[in-house]
């Protein structure tokens, strides 16, 4: 196999590059900036998603119990509904001494009160966030309860939030990446035009269409690469941190991103979006040369 | 291709461009066997450029067949034809930003020739055309017979069986054109390879002495 082919494609692509080095530098810019929103809306949706997930999993319920009724017999009725993974007693000694630790730096409760408050309570596992609102119901209609609480008010509003943040910063991703598509695009046509002599005398001293578009398929990857190295190293040091920041503030949110494999997809991401639109441009500039 | 196949062959070929209703020329059958020239004249819009550029795959006949090199001329076959003949233009479309001896490699790369037979070559071209002193320039540099002699050399680096020419010496004085003739003359004789040549000058076909074919309006 003759491989000076190859060779010659992989020197002109490099040349390319150095011969208009603003139009390369736009396209890094435009790619970069693609790879960081389209990278920090995955960054974010990765942690929605985690936090929905977390949610979805809040299939507890807390009973609160009348000062007459006996705990073990609720519980061991409690746990004949139907739904209900597990039920463990939380009597009012256990509770007192909670809520002590959670107030220890600003009050001390047994000095405030001369007896417990507290009542005991249930803390019930439902086997899913599903089966919650049966669960309550059933739990309710037990005698010796006082009060049902659970977090189905609030975790369905943010479910539904979540699941339209995920479209959202899908379509908005799309979009961004169909615009940078577009304008990559025309940036090569515009360098293109002023390579027109050169395209055209390779036409006619035989080099294949083919080999034409993979010398521009090739420096557009090779820049796109560049911008999603870029954007990569943005990732990692600054959407992530701020990411972490918010997760630190806001409950449920956890941010576990793949960062192995998140990079791999922004760097292959910024390869393709260079390379197609590099490609595009040089195919309707082949098609005016010949 | 068969030892004694003709290296152009046209069958009653009838050409027009799109959206014109009145053709070029029609009918036109000519055959080039190797070693010939055949010059091709005519006035402005005769058909004389659409012709060549038949011959080498730029625009198709309307109807008929051109066969070159023994191959059907087609948009898959094209690019292939080109690289084995030698195409040589009025505006020499050469590579501003490289030297004379990397636009006459570059002939060669193109045929995915290794880069030390590819400059072997290249200067032995260049030599041809008188040319070798001169091979760190850069085209802008040269006069405007130079660079149709840099053009020649990087055309004709792959000695091939046919050479096609598109009024070569359109943009030069007539000591220049005449030199660039001799030098296509003598690599044409020592190949002996086929030539067409679409020219405006009466002079040179006639110095030539080959095949004539005169194109008129229709």
């Amino acid at each position: 196999m003759n491989i000076w082919p190859w060779i010659y494609l992989l020197r002109d692509a490099r040349q390319g590059i150095a011969r208009y080095p603003l139009s390369a530098l736009a396209v890094v810019i435009i790619v970069a900036f693609t790879a960081i929103v389209a990278g920090g809306t995955g960054l974010l949706l990765g942690a929605s998603t985690s936090a929905a997930a977390l949610l979805e999993r809040q299939a507890e319920v807390r009973v609160f119990l009348r000062p007459e009724a006996n705990p073990e017999v609720v519980a061991r009725e409690a746990r004949q509904i139907p739904g209900i993974q597990d039920v463990q007693v939380i009597s009012r000694a256990e509770t007192l001494s909670l809520m002590e630790k959670a107030f220890s730096s600003r009050v001390n409760l047994s000095q405030v009160f001369a007896e417990n408050p507290f009542f005991d309570s249930l803390r019930v596992q439902v086997k899913d966030a599903s089966q919650v609102f049966a669960a309550v119901r059933g739990l309710e209609s037990l005698p010796g309860v006082d009060e049902v609480v659970d977090a189905q008010a609030y975790v369905e509003p943010l479910l539904r939030l979540s699941q339209f943040l995920r479209r959202a910063g899908l379509l908005a991703v799309a979009a961004v990446t169909a615009v940078a598509a577009l304008v990559v695009a025309v940036t090569w046509q515009v360098a293109l035009q002023s390579r027109l002599p050169e395209i055209r005398a390779k036409s006619l001293l035989g080099t294949p269409p083919i080999r034409q578009l993979a010398q521009a398929s090739l420096e557009g990857g090779l820049l796109g690469l560049l911008g999603g190295l870029l954007a990569a190293w943005v990732q990692v040091f600054y959407l992530s941190a701020l990411a972490q920041g918010l997760a630190a503030a806001v409950p449920f949110f956890q941010l576990v991103p793949p960062y192995g494999f998140f990079t791999l997809l922004i760097l292959l991401g910024s390869f393709l979006l260079g390379s197609c639109s590099a490609m595009a441009a040089a195919y309707r500039v082949l098609r005016e040369v010949d | 291709m068969a030892p004694d196949a003709p290296l152009v062959e046209l069958e009653k070929v009838t050409f027009t461009y799109l959206g014109q209703e009145k053709p070029l020329f029609k009918g036109l059958s000519l055959r080039l066997q190797k070693g010939e020239w055949l010059s091709i004249t005519g006035p402005s819009g005769s058909g004389k450029t659409s012709l060549l550029r038949m011959l080498y795959g730029a625009v198709f006949p309307l109807e008929g067949e051109v066969r070159v090199l023994g191959t059907p001329v087609d948009r898959r076959s094209r690019y292939r034809l080109r690289r084995q003949m030698g195409l040589v233009f009025q505006s020499f479309e050469l590579l501003p930003r490289k030297t004379v001896l990397e636009n006459v490699v570059y002939g060669a790369e193109i045929l995915g020739w290794p880069p030390r037979r590819a400059r072997e070559k290249a200067e032995q071209r260049l030599a041809d055309v008188g040319l070798l002193p001169l091979k760190d320039r850069r085209p802008g540099t040269l006069s405007g017979g130079e660079q149709q002699r840099v053009g020649l050399a990087r055309a004709l680096i792959h000695e091939p069986p046919l050479i096609l020419a598109d009024e070569p010496t359109g943009n030069l004085d007539p000591a220049n054109a005449r030199n660039v003739f001799e030098i296509l003359w003598e690599l044409k004789e020592r190949w002996g390879s086929g030539v067409v040549l679409v020219t405006h000058s009466r002079d040179l076909v006639e110095w030539s002495q080959g095949q004539h074919l005169e194109l008129g309006r229709l």
